[in-house]
């Protein structure tokens, strides 16, 4: 009998901690974390991008064709290594995109898709001049970003 | 007390739910130009003292099928298996990475991570992809060389530029092997972009198409420094 008594104690010393967290800091953050500290050499913060750049940055989103046209960032340019896709069309829609010199901001599922990194290295290797970052936290960052984000849509 | 040893013990034992060891979690293949298809092999053990069973194999590509040899999924401590990864080259050039994650049995949010990494050989190798000029610059031709790396001969038969502002001329090196192709801005005084397609007589249809850019637009601060 002790030992469902000790448990239960437990539980209720946990549940009043967490209550106690949120009343005094709100919720849990549901966006992704980012620590400029933490960053690799070639990753950027969404914040980063929204906030000192304005978004004024060429989105490439590496995810699959379904994924994009389901919803990605308005004006995003699809940009994939399915091997189905034409290699070459992404390459000449993305050129004509980048001609502005803007930054070149790459995402893919999540932090560890790793897409995004290879599709980063294929663009700087066309060699337009623009600097090229990966988007830390991938569609999941931008996903939960909210108002703090780039728009959101469908695309054709 | 006893409590607290009960919930730790409870937490060690996920701790250790399902120890599959891989003796390689990256597997490079490396394909022939004419490879449509390549297998990869991920060999592994269990090294736990309890049987491991593997709920699913998830890809990152619809190019890549993934599965467990047999369809075998629930392994004894000590027994051995293969997971083969069948990698669909389509029209993939170069050097690629697709990973396949192993889910286990109470370990849904700790998958393991395997990687397929596929080297295509570049048949047809360009010296440059993108040629530059600065706005109101002059209007030097430049070139780029173009070689074919492959047993057989491989033709240019056709070099064309999307837009008129720029001048395009292709001289044959060596026939079938070398080839120059000559680029000459006709406008300097305003931002443009051209796309010149080269078509190959090349019998692996990914080789087929190449193309090269031609942009002429203001310098950039700090041009090739982009972020690596």
């Amino acid at each position: 009998m002790k030992i469902p008594l000790q448990m239960a104690a437990m539980v209720c010393a946990a549940l009043l901690g967490a209550g106690a967290t949120y009343l005094f800091h709100g919720p849990p953050a549901r966006g992704v974390a980012c620590d400029p500290a933490k960053l690799k050499s070639d990753e950027v913060c969404l914040s980063r991008v929204m906030g000192e750049w304005h978004n004024d940055v060429v989105w490439v989103d590496a995810r699959s064709r379904k994924e994009w046209r389901e919803l990605s960032v308005t004006g995003s340019v699809l940009w994939n290594l399915d091997t189905v896709e034409d290699m070459q069309a992404f390459e000449a829609a993305g050129a004509m995109r980048m001609t502005d010199g803007q930054r070149v901001i790459v995402f893919c599922t999540n932090e560890n898709c790793g897409t995004s990194r290879q599709v980063a290295e294929r663009i700087r290797a066309l060699q337009f001049g623009n600097e090229v970052f990966v988007l830390h936290g991938g569609w999941r960052a931008l996903a939960s970003a909210g108002p703090d984000g780039p728009p959101l849509g469908k695309n054709p | 007390m006893r409590a607290i040893s009960l919930v730790l013990a409870l937490l060690a034992g996920l701790l250790q739910a399902g120890d599959l060891k891989f003796e390689k979690e990256l597997v490079e293949l490396n394909l022939k130009p004419e490879a449509t298809t390549a297998d990869g092999d991920f060999e592994f053990t269990n090294a736990s003292d309890h049987p491991v069973t593997i709920s699913r194999v998830e890809k990152t590509c619809s190019c890549l099928n993934a599965q467990v040899k047999g369809g075998k999924l629930i392994y004894q401590p000590g027994e051995k298996g293969v997971v083969r990864a069948a990698f669909e080259v389509g029209n993939i050039v170069g050097t690629v990475d697709k990973t396949i994650a192993i889910v286990l049995e109470k370990q849904e949010n700790n998958p393991i991570v395997l990687t397929v990494r596929a080297h295509v050989p570049v048949l047809v190798e360009l010296g440059q992809k993108t040629l530059k000029w600065t706005l109101n610059g002059n209007p030097d031709p430049q070139k780029v060389t173009i070689h074919m790396k492959y047993p057989k001969p491989i033709r240019i038969l056709k070099a064309e530029c999307n837009s008129e502002m720029f001048k395009t001329e292709l001289k044959t090196i060596k026939e079938g092997a070398d080839y120059e192709l000559w680029i000459t801005p006709a406008d300097m005084k305003r931002t443009t972009i051209g796309l010149v397609r080269l078509e190959t007589d090349c019998e692996i249809e990914r080789h087929k198409i190449q193309q090269v850019f031609a942009v002429v637009r203001a310098d950039r601060p700090g041009e090739g420094a982009a972020v690596r």
